[in-house]
């Protein structure tokens, strides 16, 4: 966590919080798939994490939460108010990071948070300002408070996404795909944060990092194909992938060979010896010389689990594209380093 | 609805446009256009102002007419161009999802961006709106005699109160709406664009009437009047009101189209559009009433007046009683008339009086009997209640008491503002829009409002071969509250008492009208020659009055002067007083009729535009006087009393003090009557200015203040305001509007007695006719009479007709009785276009016997042949280049009378031998002056023998038999229909023509002239008309000329062979000035200026003979070609019909087609 100097943490905001999806599902057309298949969710206080390849249905079920989607069966209560009926007021107590963020590029970064915050019901400018300050510090965005958001890296742009879903102190958080394009450090400092305020509010938390869910998560839900495949606590989750998930030291000639048959989870170099951690779907039998590990990491549960249901590939797929938006990403920061020098 | 919630978004979308680059392009454009806008009216003000009060346009106080519309209507396009995107950006933001799920509805959202952009683009119009107020104010203070000054207050809060607002709203969510419709942002632009230039194009192609709908700007709708200010009126709010209930529907359907989640407020959103669309249907139906109330109301009014428009069954003698002037209220009028019966009544038989419909009759009695009567769209209509015999007194008493109704005054107008086109009325919205003034601060009544009983009913006043000027003696107490002052005919006699005054006008001398002006006035009064001058100003509009006062004396010994010459030619001043009156600007300053006369001259009472002389900047000639080391006080006297006079000389718009003052001496006194009434009032009026003052005038209110006048002024202020003696911008005027070749075709296309003056739609080519014609015939009557004798002749009239009316024959009568017969002048005018014709031989000159003491004598001839059957004449005006340079006279010669089909040889006497001979024709086919060819010599022949008389008769013919001229004016010469110019130019072009209005045209082709600047706007390829001195012509030298080019008109000469064989054919080439053109845009322009004259050099010419069925080519070299008649060829031809045709395709430069001459070749 940032330092957060002389301010202290305040909030604007009182009472129990929930977000309650009742049979939701949800299609484009009706000719086409269907995005979302009776989905059933009661998240309450707490920080949830909501797991899914790309194209599980994670963000249209957070847009529907949000009140920009409309279901096609089904409703969603937040705090208690329907979606539909009270979209007006539920908009209030809601924070949101979509996926795809950015904001006027012309604005300051402050001058983002300041805008939101003001439209988002926070009209009392000294208080405004305090909450700017506050939540910039908390992402770690304060040094560049006066930087117009063209000239920002795209992981401070996704840090300032998070800003201003929180910049009016919203009772539920919806967040999908937050860390994406983060550096370790800050994934780190995103977490803790969660961890944080999901004491007194729900925070839905979409991704496919499963590693950023760590251990302040409450509850898991997995999607898969519009439908939930997984709910329930994260050890429940590392649970599940019991006697899935292996440990073996190897020789490198044998490592290539076992890397090119199972998924791997972890690699480790240990002079001419490999250690490796690798997960096995169900059909399949552990390599010679595998041990089961006795605790599993989340990620390694996930993957244990999307292998069980034939997504290893998908996984993979989604970790490929991570890593070309990490690129990219660098390089527009380093683009930005250089046009601030010169 | 969350108003925080709104304000908040708007404060994030200004923030977000005033990042935007665009958004300080637009300020920035903006502001140099409305710099450029003050700068050039100030330039203009400054610098021009003291020469005319046609500069009026750039005056302070019509600034916010120029600068407020174009100022809101730029940030209404530009507005277009913010709110095109604003959906767009939000995508391209990646904020559109943050933005959807922020706690306000779709309507705040978008009703908040809408706010923002507005705003943002509310802010700089306050702010250049108030800096431009404050500077005024700064300058007022600071610079009084500078005539700068804020600009009116009124109006500039309307605009910003009124307009503003529903302007740019209403553009910024109509574009909205077509964003969400549309989703292209693009296209959304495109359409709005196309949108707004709509409006722009009805704007300007729509009637005044209908353009009352599309019309958002104040300051377009009044002008701006500092005396009797206008701040809005019941058809503006409305029509704002109706643009901003538009502006909410079309917000309230974006909001229901806005791609966000708002279910619940959807049917909510849309049912409120379409309330609101009702509302603003409504608001506008009411404005449509308003409008179409006026409209039907003058209709009826007229329809009511009309039938009874050539009765004329009783004369007024008299009219006393009392009005009382309640300032922006009612009206209380008691009135006596005494009138003479001119028929016999039987009882209940109808005698028909106009009075304005704003009056309720609260009684009535006819020759001390109550008698019943009808009042209905101000034609009062009363029963006779016993037999009058013709000849008898009637006496009649009227209380009347109301809300004056401004429709009932110019029923009869030649152009209805309510029912002309733009273009055809623009000039006339300058002129003032209000009959009828009566605010808390000023109370204008002009006569045509009937205010007081009229005569008859009220239309076609101004018809005076059928409704006689009424002349009537008046007695009238007008009641004001006690610190104001009247404007009246007569000597105001004044009776305070407690809160209000009495002013009684009782002038000594008959008036047919009665114009009052009451206001809180500053009042300044002299008196010379027994008259008093009475000036009457708002307080604050004394500035230049001051400015004047040194020259005082010298102003005073020059009305003494002019009144002491004509009343030594027994036109004396008929009343005590001559008032001039400062009137609001919005007063309308033009009257009704055919004529549309300046409604700034009445008996008595001269009223002066505001805006005009008392606020025009006279510190900047005067700043030149005072730098000038090298003027004595007495020069710097007589040039500041040249520019006090100098101003109303050069008014053009109505507004010349010396031909309002001259009016009172003859048409004010007695007025023609019976056929040919109009010209023969035309004309002795102007006889009577010119006596009495030496000028001419010029109005009309069909060019005052268009577009194409105000080039005219801008020529004329420019040369004038550095050299006040070059010319009058009336003359000016003269030349570009009236003495024109379609307006000498119109004054020739029938006898003046056969003109139907009722026809509106001729109002504009029959007065413009009056005036060539009166003008023409007054300098005729005057040259030939002398002013002595014409004086004679006007005093004569006057006195014997003095409060009645004369005809032709009673003018012939008077002219006899004093010894002269105008009959020979007149000829046959009434039914007769014909005029003389003349045509002169090249001068010759000799050397005569040497006078006394060796002084030289040189005898200048020539014949000169009037080849038609009317007579006619001349004067010939002679002399040197070295002494009629720099625009100098030469010697003039008596006029000279040329009997019909005859010549007469003309020598002239001078010490060295002429250069320049010129025959100044007055009313002629010539239409102007020509000047003769005059051959240089060495040693001039020298002979023994007296000088000839000036004048003897001879036998000289111009042409010689054998030849067959055709000219480019005969009836042989024909050009190709396709000669359409206003077709063949391009379409920008054609915009600009209709908005200057199109260009004279002379005999079918545009026409321009030779001297001065002349502009015509030509299509390639399009043949045009021009006068050139050096043109063939049998009694005007003009040319016919195009510019080459692909759009192939032909032009033919056609003449009628007498026998087949061979024949001479010659071409005529002037020597011309090259063509300034634009070819690469399609059109020539036509420019030649003054002396820098670049000769024409010619290509090859396209032409051939058409014999029958045969083409025979021509070869025409251009290179070889001389000044003056070449031989093309010898042709064998077949009698009688043969054709030259020229085309447009030639190798070069421009084609010109003078003249023919075909003769035998043998």
């Amino acid at each position: 966590m940032a330092d957060t100097g002389p301010l202290t943490h305040f909030s604007l905001r009182s009472g129990e919080t929930s977000i309650d999806v009742e049979g939701v599902t949800h299609f484009f057309s009706k000719s086409g798939p269907t995005v979302l298949d009776d989905i059933n969710l009661n998240l309450e206080t707490g920080f949830y994490g909501l797991l899914g390849v790309n194209g599980a249905g994670k963000s249209s079920l957070m847009r529907i939460i949000c009140t920009l989607l409309e279901p096609k069966q089904g409703s969603v209560r937040v705090n208690g108010l329907d979606t539909i009926k009270d979209c007006l007021a539920i908009r209030g107590q809601i924070g949101y990071l979509p996926q795809s963020f950015s904001a006027w590029r012309l604005y300051r970064t402050e001058e983002v948070l300041d805008a939101l915050a003001r439209m988002s019901g926070v009209t009392d400018k000294r208080l405004r300002k305090l909450r700017v300050q506050q939540v910039l510090e908390e992402v770690g965005l304060d040094q560049v408070a006066d930087r117009k958001v063209k000239k920002l890296s795209g992981g401070m742009v996704r840090r300032l996404g998070v800003a201003q879903a929180l910049v009016h102190d919203p009772g539920v958080l919806v967040v999908d795909e937050p860390t994406v394009g983060l550096d370790p450090e800050e994934r780190i400092r995103f977490r803790h944060l969660m961890a944080e305020l999901g004491q007194n509010r729900t925070i839905l938390c979409s991704t496919h990092i499963v590693s950023d869910l760590g251990s302040g998560c409450k509850e898991i839900a997995l999607l898969d194909d519009g439908k939930i495949a997984f709910q329930d606590s994260p050890d429940a989750f590392i649970n599940q992938a019991q006697g899935r998930v292996f440990e073996m030291q190897v020789d490198l000639e044998t490592s290539m060979q076992i890397e090119e048959t199972y998924e791997i989870v972890s690699r480790e170099t240990l002079g001419e010896q490999v250690k490796l951690r690798l997960v096995i779907d169900r059909a399949a039998s552990a390599p010679d010389g595998a041990t089961p590990v006795d605790s599993s990491t989340l990620e390694e549960a996930y993957l244990a689990f999307m292998g069980s249901i034939g997504k290893f590939a998908a996984v993979r797929a989604d970790e490929e594209a991570d890593l070309q938006a990490e690129q990219s990403d660098k390089k527009k920061s380093r683009r930005s380093k250089k046009e601030r020098k010169s | 609805m969350n108003l925080g919630a709104i304000w908040s978004v708007a404060a994030a979308e200004m923030r977000m446009n005033r990042r935007l680059a665009r958004t300080w392009l637009f300020i920035v454009v903006t502001l140099v256009f409305s710099f450029f806008i003050l700068a050039n009216g100030f330039a203009s003000f400054t610098f021009g102002s003291s020469v005319s009060s046609a500069t009026l346009l750039n005056s302070p106080l019509m600034i916010p007419y120029q600068l407020y519309p174009q100022l809101i209507g730029f940030f209404a396009i530009w507005v277009i161009f913010l709110a095109f995107d604003v959906r767009s950006r939000d995508k391209r933001d990646r904020l559109d999802e943050v933005i959807g799920v922020l706690p306000v509805s779709n309507f705040e959202l978008v009703l908040g961006r809408a706010t923002g952009i507005a705003v943002l683009m509310m802010v700089p119009i306050v702010a250049l709106i108030a800096l431009y107020w404050f500077t005024g104010f700064v300058l007022r203070l600071s610079l009084p005699e500078s005539g700068l000054r804020e600009p009116e207050l009124y109006v500039t809060l309307a605009s910003l109160l009124i307009d503003m607002l529903p302007n740019i709203l209403f553009w910024v969510a109509l574009v909205m709406m077509i964003t969400l419709i549309v989703r292209l942002r693009v296209i959304a632009a495109a359409i709005a664009l196309g949108l707004l230039g709509l409006t722009v194009w009805a704007q300007n192609s729509l009637s005044i009437y209908a353009l009352n709908y599309i019309n958002t700007y104040t300051a377009a709708h009044f002008l701006p009047s500092f005396i009797a200010p206008t701040f809005t009126n019941l058809e503006i709010i409305p029509h704002r009101l109706g643009m901003l209930f538009l502006s909410f529907a079309f917000l309230c359907f974006a909001a229901a189209l806005y791609p966000r989640l708002d279910k619940v407020n959807k049917p909510r959103l849309l049912i409120a559009g379409l309330a609101l669309i009702c509302l603003g249907a409504m608001s506008f139906w009411f404005v449509h009433l308003q409008f179409n109330n006026e409209l039907l109301s003058r209709q009826e009014m007229a329809a009511t007046h009309k039938p009874y428009a050539e009765l004329v069954l009783v004369d007024f003698d008299s009219l006393a009683g009392r009005i009382e002037l309640r300032p922006g209220s009612t009206t209380h009028g008691e009135f006596a008339v005494e009138m003479t019966s001119l028929e016999r009544f039987e009882i209940d038989e109808e005698i028909y009086i106009s009075l304005n419909p704003g009056y309720e009759i609260r009684s009535l009695e006819l020759n001390d009997r109550d008698a019943n009567f009808r009042f209905s769209n101000g034609l009062l209509t009363i029963n006779v209640p016993s037999p009058i015999e013709p000849a008898q007194q009637i006496n009649l008493t009227i209380e009347v008491h109301g809300v004056l109704d401004q429709e009932f005054a110019y029923l009869d107008t030649a152009i209805d503002l309510l029912s002309s086109d733009v273009f055809q009325a623009f000039g006339l919205l300058f002129q003032g829009t209000e009959a009828y003034v009566n605010s808390s601060h000023y109370v204008a009544l002009v006569p045509d409002l009937g205010w007081y009983p009229l005569p008859g009913a009220h239309f076609n006043r101004e018809l005076k071969h059928i409704r006689p000027r009424d002349f009537f003696e008046m007695n009238l107490e007008v009641v004001v509250p006690d610190d104001w002052h009247v404007a009246g005919p007569g000597q105001s006699e004044i009776v305070d008492a407690e809160d209000l005054r009495l002013v009684r006008l009782s002038p000594s001398a008959p008036v047919h009208e009665i114009a009052l002006f009451a206001a809180e006035f500053a009042r300044r009064t002299t008196e010379i020659e027994g008259i008093e001058f009475e000036l009457l100003v708002t307080p604050n509009h004394l500035t230049n009055v001051d400015s004047f006062l040194p020259v005082l004396d010298e102003l005073k010994s020059h009305i003494q002067e002019m009144l002491a010459s004509a009343s030594a030619s027994g036109l004396t001043y008929p009343y005590r007083t001559f008032t001039l009156v400062e009137t609001p600007i919005n007063l309308r300053a033009y009257r009704g009729g055919w004529r549309m006369d300046t409604a700034q001259s009445f008996p008595g009472v001269f009223a002066i535009r505001e805006g005009s002389f008392l606020q025009a900047n006279f510190r900047a000639p005067f700043d030149r006087l005072d730098e000038d080391a090298e003027i004595t006080d007495e020069e710097k006297l007589e040039k500041i009393l040249a520019f006090l006079t100098g101003y109303f000389r050069n008014d053009v718009h109505g507004g010349n003090i010396y031909l309002a003052a001259s009016n009172n001496l003859m048409q004010y006194q007695t007025d023609a009557t019976g056929p040919g009434a109009i010209p023969l009032s035309y004309l002795m009026n102007y006889l009577t200015k010119r006596v009495a003052t030496d000028l001419e005038g010029f109005y009309s209110a069909h060019v005052s203040m268009t577009p194409s006048s105000q080039a005219t002024t801008g020529i004329g202020v420019g040369v004038i305001s550095n050299n006040p003696d070059a010319f009058t911008l009336s003359r000016l005027y003269y030349n570009r509007h009236i003495d024109q070749p379609n307006v000498w075709e119109a004054m020739m296309a029938q006898p003046l007695g056969e003109v139907d003056y009722a026809d509106m739609t001729k109002s504009k080519s029959n007065l413009h006719a009056l005036h060539l014609w009166g003008r023409a015939m007054g300098h005729l009557i005057r040259d030939w009479l002398g002013d002595e004798q014409l004086g004679v002749l006007l005093a004569e009239l006057r006195s014997r007709y003095a409060g009645r009316n004369y005809t032709y024959e009673d003018l012939v009568v008077v002219a006899s009785d004093v010894g002269v017969d105008i009959t020979p002048i007149f000829h046959d005018w009434l039914t007769n276009t014909d005029f003389a014709g003349f045509r002169a031989s090249p001068v010759t000159t000799v050397r005569l016997p040497d006078q006394d003491y060796g002084v030289p004598l040189y005898e200048s001839s020539f014949y000169l042949e009037n080849a038609e059957p009317v007579p006619g004449l001349v004067t010939v005006e002679y002399g040197t280049e070295q002494n009629m340079s720099e625009g100098r006279s030469g010697e003039v010669t008596p006029p000279i009378k040329v009997p019909g089909n005859s010549s007469v040889e003309i020598a002239l006497n001078s010490e060295e031998p002429l250069n320049i001979v010129r025959v100044n024709p007055y009313l002629s086919y010539n239409r102007t002056n020509f000047s003769l060819e005059v051959p240089y010599r060495r040693v001039y022949e020298q002979v023994e023998r007296d000088q000839k008389q000036l004048v003897r008769p001879a036998s000289w013919n111009y042409e010689p038999g054998n030849a067959i001229v055709v000219d480019d004016l005969d009836p042989g010469f024909s050009v190709d229909e396709s000669n359409d110019n206003s077709a063949n130019l391009p379409w920008f072009l054609r915009f600009v023509t209709v908005a200057f209005g199109e260009s004279p045209t002379d005999q079918g082709l545009t026409s321009y002239g030779s001297t001065g600047v002349n502009i015509a706007v030509s299509g390639i390829g399009s043949w045009t008309r021009q006068q050139l001195d050096q043109a063939y012509g049998k009694y005007r030298r003009t040319l016919a000329r195009a510019f080459v080019g692909s759009t192939v008109a032909n032009v033919h000469f056609e003449a009628s062979l007498p026998t087949s064989g061979n024949w001479k054919l010659e071409y005529h080439v002037p020597a011309v000035q090259s063509l300034r053109t634009s070819g690469g845009l399609g059109f020539a322009v036509n420019v030649e200026i003054g002396s820098r004259r670049s000769r024409e050099r010619w290509g090859d010419f396209e032409m051939w003979i058409t014999d029958g069925e045969r083409v025979v080519p021509i070869e025409f070299d251009g290179e070889s070609i001389d000044e003056g008649w070449n031989l093309l060829g010898e042709f064998d031809l077949e009698a009688p019909l043969v054709t030259v045709s020229v085309s447009t395709n030639a190798t070069r430069g421009s084609v010109v087609a003078d003249a023919i001459r075909w003769t035998p070749a043998s």
